[in-house]
Parts: C-alpha cells; structure tokens; sequence
C-alpha cells in the first residue's frame, strides 16, 4: 500500500514537472522569471528583445557565446569556442525554441563558422554544426543537456610538376565531431547565473579517442 | 560582374588562406637498367624501393633516406617508372633493389640461404623529369642504411 503511495506520488511530481497542461512562450510572461537569464543560457533562444552572454571556462574546451532573441522563438547565435587557445572556432547561426513550456525547454541550434587549429597539425576549414538543447528548470535550478553533431571540411592542397604542365587539385577531408554535455545551472538572479557542466566532445571520430572535459559558466542576460 | 570577381577573390583568398596538407610532387620519368654481379642468383623478381636521399634534419643532423615509393618488377634487365616524388619531404633521389631469389617474398629470410642480392644507386641529375639509372645487385642481404651513404 505504501509502495503504491510513493508511485502515485512520484508519477505525479513528473506529471507536474514535465507536463503542463498548455504551452507557453517566455514572451507571453509580463514578468521576467528568476532563472529567465540562465534559462536562456543553458536551453538556448532567448525570446524577442532578451539576450543573454555566456563566459564559460574549462578543460579542454572554453566558450564565450551571445544569444539574442530575434522573434518569440527564434535567437540569433554567436559564439567563439577555443581549446586551449590553440583550437579556435568562431560561429554564427540561430536557435528554435521547439518545445517551450514552464518546465521544459528543447531548442534547436544551427551554426556554421570557420575551424582554425594551430598545433603540431594544422586544422583549417569550413565549420557547420546542429545541436540539440534540453533544460529542465526547478525553481532555481536548471539541469540541461546538449546533443550535437559537429562537422569540418579540411581542404588540402596538391600540386602535380609534370614535365609538360603544372597539375593543382584541390581535395577535403571530413573531421566529425559528436558532442553531449550535461550540466546543472543555477540563477544567482533573474540577470545573472552559473552553470557546472561535464562535456564529452569526440574530436575527428572514430579516427581518435574522446577525453571527457568540463566547465564553468558565468551568465548574464537582459532585455525587454 | 564585378562583385562576380570580388567575391571569386575573397572566396580564393580564403581557401588558399586555410590549406590544411600542400603537397607538392614533381613527376619523373626513370629508366633503369638492373643487373646482377657475377656470381649470385639471377633468376626472381627484383623488389624496388625509391628513397629521398636525405629525409628529415639539416647539416650534421641530416638523416640519410627515407622511401616514398616501392615497385616489384619481374625480373633483372631493363625498367621503366614513372615516379610523383615528394618535394617537401627531402631532397635527391635513391633507388634501392633487391633480387628474391628464393621467391618466399622475404629479404634474406632467416633459415634461408643468405645469397640474395641488394644494392644501391644514387640518381644522378636530379631534379630532371626524365633521367637514367644503371642499378647492380652486389650485395647480399644488406640493406640500403649500410649502402647509403
């Protein structure tokens, strides 16, 4: 009896978190809510007229990102990822809110930018990426997750000296990269919050090994 | 037409900007005339090997050889090759045989009779995009690090 107590119990406390009965976009509250700036941050899209900064530090990967909200569900994208300084890569795109209710958000992202890698091999290239995000906020609390899958065109160069002419050709290679990341943010303010993230990028899969990585995230947003 | 031309241009620019491997081969056109000392086996196929002179490093670090390329011909007597030699990757051009007499596909294989011939030729006038080289097999199982230098 007490068993069936504790299921009912936890299938309703899902059913509140996950399900509310109708959607509603941040755009409609008058009222920006606490964890509005994180909330931005970690599942993307911020509504019209709201944008939000992110500075996010860590190993191997680093980030600074800025989302502004172009209409009630689209967000235009920038941000400049770097690894160690030494693998850097500056993006440009936009995010969907795709499902937008007080406790879910999923966002899609769409982002295309140049590779730049200057390490022992040199990496440079067109640079496309699509990303899924998903964030769960409870109260001031928003667990998060991210999904996506990265793609680089490396063009290589070869030049053919015949006896009779000069041969060039150009060729590309593909480096893959899959990325999740999943991670707790926390709104100091309704303007301001953090976020502690574990990542786990596969750099030129299936070719090389995935280290797993992590950071931290100062976020600031505003608007309206 | 001309933002056509602008934009080809920063587009090019761009490319060439962002190379990530520039490769660069020279073709030559080599014919070889392959014997064998008197004295050694002359019958099986002659296993090929065309080496940089010099690979990696500079002056007293300079590192002898470094093999680009291999080629098996059916036996002694006259070859033709046409090579795409790596011009970044050193410099001069080495070609390096060896006679498998006893036809296991194995240089000097151990329990085997130790007769089969090596040697080693620099090319001379490289780089040209047509050239000669006379390769004699006078050593038995030496590999081209004791021929060269």
């Amino acid at each position: 009896m007490k068993t069936n107590h504790c299921i009912c119990t936890g299938l309703t406390a899902c059913a509140v978190l996950l399900l509310p009965s109708a959607p509603t976009f941040a755009a409609d509250a008058d009222k920006p809510t606490l964890d509005r700036a994180v909330m931005d941050a970690l599942g993307g899209a911020p509504a019209k007229r709201d944008y939000v900064f992110s500075l996010q530090g860590g190993w191997a990967f680093s980030a600074l990102r800025v989302q502004a909200g172009l209409t009630n569900r689209l967000a235009l994208v920038t941000e400049l990822e770097s690894v160690l300084l030494l693998r850097n890569r500056p993006m440009i795109g936009v995010g969907m809110r795709w499902v937008d209710r007080p406790r879910l958000r999923i966002t899609g992202e769409a982002l295309g930018g140049w590779l730049f890698q200057n390490s022992e091999e040199i990496r440079r290239g067109p640079n496309a990426e699509l990303r899924v995000r998903v964030a769960v906020p409870l109260r001031r609390f928003v667990p998060y997750a991210i999904l996506s899958t990265r793609h680089a065109l490396l063009p290589d160069l070869t030049t053919i000296e015949r006896a009779s002419e000069t041969e060039t050709s150009w060729s590309f290679r593909h480096e893959w990269t899959p990325w999740a990341t999943i991670g707790l943010g926390f709104a100091i303010t309704s303007s301001i919050g953090v976020d502690l993230a574990i990542n786990y990028g596969w750099v030129d899969a299936p070719n090389t090994i995935a280290l797993p990585g992590f950071h931290v995230g100062l976020h600031f947003g505003g608007g309206r | 037409m001309n933002k056509l031309v602008i934009a080809y241009a920063v587009g090019l620019s761009l490319l060439s900007g962002c190379i990530n491997q520039e490769t660069n081969l020279y073709e030559v056109a080599l014919s070889g005339e392959i014997s064998v000392a008197a004295g050694s086996p002359t019958n099986g196929k002659v296993h090929l090997a065309f080496h940089h002179a010099q690979s990696v490093g500079e002056g007293e670090l300079a590192h002898p050889l470094g093999e680009f390329y291999r080629e098996m011909i059916s036996s002694v007597g006259s070859a033709n090759h046409t090579l795409l030699y790596p011009q970044n990757d050193g410099a001069g051009l080495v070609v390096y045989g060896w006679l498998d007499a006893d036809g296991d596909g194995a240089f000097c294989a151990p329990g085997k009779p130790r007769d089969e011939p090596a040697g080693l030729v620099v090319v001379s006038g490289f780089p040209a995009h047509a050239l000669t080289y006379t390769l004699v097999l006078d050593t038995p199982c030496t590999g081209p690090e004791l021929l060269y230098p």
